[in-house]
């Protein structure tokens, strides 16, 4: 992750924020949505008198980010594989709709109803996978005629109804309920979610004891690390936050379903990525697909892999959104996929392909929410709105653009 | 001792030009084989058929004396012959390490991570199925007993897959890649049929089904130790003086150790047969006599390499035996020994013919 200090005694001669500012410097692609996203929220933390950072608004903050997060993941991969979708929008509104019209006029129950639109996603997927890896139609046109096709399944089938309302509590609670809590801690007696600030606290101790334990792996390797000061400072600052976000949460209703979907398909797709031959393969086809297909990789069948894998996150996506709205409306998923491509690329993936972390999309999508959870606080029109989140976007690329550059 | 490679009769044409005529040329083992030609002589397209990247309109190729049917350079890099473009095959974003095994990767202790992966999933699939849905909106309601048997079963038969390893012992790529997941549908199959229909539980036969799928799945994915492959890069760049950092990132890297590095991704895929295309082309003169250092460690290894240039001085430097294209055709051969630049120069001109 960070490549710093390439010999130890020359490390020991430079001041501490010497040091920082160096890390800060030569790691600037990864912290900088982490900054990002820090500067937004404090911004909206002052100007709303710190409703944005209350208890309540934070849960409603993640609930809202998650249809856009699991988009934004897949999102990456595509376009780290140097594609677009722009499909996803519409294709997740649309198998919203049919999940509720299953659940609602074909009697089907939920356990059913969630498998078989994820499997619909997938097939959809499937289908734009074919025509882009076997036909060599660009993505974006194939992606296109999905959006128009999508956009147009979705007004059939809720021509006759309009809104469909979903009575099912069990599907409901994916987008609007909590995880339950546990009966009483002793040391506690405020109304906190103790559930929560448990799995707060195992979330804090896993990720000390991996860094430690990747630091001294590294340094068996003879790798760079950062600086010890530096290291303490990371973790301090990570746990810090999680503890942070962990009391907060606490302090409303606890984790929602929502969240605790979204860190699983973000902790199952970074596993993927970072760990396993399909995930290399992934990036490689990204960074050289030439190279790639010489080393004996199937460009077709990682681009299958990837669309399906869209497809069935689109799948997802549009089940988190139903069941917060308890509905499907007519317009589900309208200009989601163009939320998503921000998220992935304030996330900092590449256009040029092969870079780009599924964690970031995660970060991504947060900010994008941040910003339209801070502007609604505020009060401030859709007009403006749309303009700021563009501006955001843009500069996102732009920082892209120039830190690459940079390190060309 | 059959020569290395043989081609024999080798003619390629293209749109307009025929780019080989009846080409024959042997690489023996150890040597350092030079085919120097003017551009468009026809060189690389020789190498490239026997590379595979083309396929030849007449004539064959023998490896150790054995007629080889090459489909695509993945069976070339098996037959033990890698090559060096004069464009960099590499992925740019990558490491050394990640670059050398692409293709390759090394598994170790794979399908022990993956069933913890697998179970896990299984768990929480069973737990969704065995009533975790109905316990999402109303936390008094119970979880089902079968529910959480069959999370608990589906990550042991996670772990039996891992154990008994049927994915590896599968001969053909397609079994290595079904077997899990069609393991996972027989045991979600079985389960449903004992648990719903005989014990008149309510899972769902498709949820059953997903649940296998999705632990086969899982159990099918192949963990990379990237540890284990950045140490045999290591000992790759240590053997032959290639000083290469197998953690360094390649577009960070100057174009001659870019080079070096696809040296150690062939010699990581057990080149014994090198092919060099034009390799100096993009080398400073002393990259280029470092570079010659490594193909001499290399020959006196036992690597076979063929070397192609237009350089006459490299090609007098660095080669044991000269072969001559031009316009597609053998126009002689030589030793260095008995060859001036005069000499070779009229060879590719074809000022003489011999």
């Amino acid at each position: 992750m960070a490549t710093v200090s390439k010999a130890q005694d020359d490390t020991t001669q430079r001041s501490f924020f010497q040091e920082l500012s160096k890390v800060l410097s030569e790691n600037i692609r990864d912290y900088g949505m982490f900054i990002a996203l820090f500067v937004i929220m404090a911004i909206f933390t002052i100007t709303t008198d710190g409703i944005f950072i209350s208890s309540r608004n934070i849960s409603n903050l993640l609930n809202q980010t998650g249809y856009l997060a699991v988009l934004g993941v897949g999102m990456t991969l595509v376009i780290v594989i140097r594609h677009i979708d722009l499909s996803v929008g519409f294709l997740s509104g649309f198998l919203g709709a049919v999940a509720a019209i299953a659940m609602t006029s074909w009697n089907l129950p939920v356990g059913i109803v969630i498998p078989m639109t994820l499997v619909l996603g997938t097939i959809a997927g499937l289908i734009a996978g074919f025509l882009v890896a076997e036909m060599n139609i660009p993505a974006f046109v194939v992606t296109l005629a999905g959006w128009l096709i999508y956009r147009g399944a979705i007004l059939l089938v809720t021509e006759d109804t309009g809104t469909i309302v979903i009575p099912n509590d069990t599907f409901n609670a994916i987008g609007n309920g909590f995880i339950p809590d546990i009966a009483g801690l002793p040391f506690l007696r405020e109304q906190v979610h103790q559930l929560t600030l448990l799995l707060g606290i195992i979330a804090i101790g896993l990720f000390i004891f991996s860094e430690i334990r990747g630091r001294q792996k590294k340094m068996s390797y003879e790798l760079e690390v950062l600086p010890m000061e530096i290291f303490i400072m990371k973790l301090l600052l990570v746990s810090g936050i999680v503890a942070g976000i962990t009391w907060v949460l606490a302090g409303f209703n606890g984790l929602s379903w929502t969240v605790v979907i979204v860190l699983a398909v973000v902790a199952l797709y970074h596993f993927v990525s970072t760990q396993t031959v399909l995930g290399r393969h992934i990036y490689a086809v990204g960074g050289n697909p030439e190279a790639a297909e010489l080393s004996g990789i199937s460009v077709k069948r990682i681009t299958f892999a990837v669309f399906a894998s869209m497809g069935t996150l689109s799948a997802l996506s549009g089940i988190l959104f139903a069941s917060r709205l308890q509905s499907a409306t007519t317009t589900a998923g309208t200009l989601f996929e163009l939320d998503a491509i921000a998220a992935a690329f304030v996330g900092g993936v590449s256009a040029a392909g092969g870079v780009g972390k599924v964690t970031g999309a995660l970060i991504g999508a947060l900010v994008m929410t941040s910003l339209i959870n801070g502007m609604n606080l505020m009060g401030i029109g859709i007009s403006r709105q749309y303009m700021v989140r563009g501006a955001v976007l843009a500069a996102a690329v732009l920082f892209d653009v120039v830190t690459r550059n940079r390190q060309g | 001792m059959p020569p290395v490679i043989e081609a024999r009769g080798i003619t390629k044409r293209f749109p307009g030009v025929v780019a080989n005529d009846n080409v024959n040329f042997t690489l023996e083992q150890g040597e350092i084989h030079a085919l120097l030609g003017e551009n468009g002589a026809g060189k690389s397209t020789l190498m490239n058929i026997i590379y595979s990247l083309y396929q030849p309109d007449e004539g064959e190729i023998l490896v150790n004396g054995e007629p080889a049917e090459f489909h695509s350079p993945t069976d070339a890099i098996n037959r033990g012959i890698g090559m060096v473009h004069q464009h960099f095959m590499l992925v740019p974003v990558m490491t050394v390490t990640e670059n050398s095994m692409l293709g390759l990767e090394e598994t170790v202790g794979s399908r022990r991570i993956s069933a913890v992966v697998g179970g896990i999933l299984a768990v929480t699939l069973g737990f969704m199925i065995g009533g975790g849905g109905a316990a999402l909106s109303s936390p008094e309601v119970g979880l089902s007993v079968w529910g959480f048997i069959g999370a608990v079963v589906g990550a042991a038969f996670a772990a039996a897959m891992i154990f008994l390893d049927l994915p590896s012992r599968m001969s053909s790529s397609v079994g290595r890649n079904l077997i899990g997941p069609l393991a996972g549908v027989g045991f979600g199959l079985g389960y449903y049929v004992l648990t719903d229909l005989i014990l008149g539980a309510q899972g769902g036969l498709l949820n059953w089904l997903l649940t296998g799928a999705t632990v086969g799945f899982f159990t099918n994915l192949r963990w990379i130790d990237k540890q284990e492959v950045a140490q045999r890069v290591k000992r790759l760049s240590d053997d032959y003086g290639l000083a290469v950092d197998p953690y360094a990132t390649i577009q960070d890297m100057p174009v001659g150790a870019q080079q070096r590095v696809e040296i150690i991704k062939a010699l990581y895929r057990d080149a014994r047969v090198l092919i060099l295309d034009e390799p100096t082309a993009v080398l400073t003169p002393q990259e280029a006599d470092d570079l010659f250092d490594v193909m001499r460690r290399l020959r006196d290894s036992g690597v076979s390499i063929i070397f192609i240039s237009h350089k006459l001085r490299e090609v007098l430097d660095i080669a044991d035996r000269i072969t001559v294209l031009r316009r597609g055709q053998v126009v002689g051969s030589a030793v260095p020994e008995n060859a001036t630049r005069e000499s070779l120069a009229r060879m590719m001109l074809s000022l003489i013919h011999i």
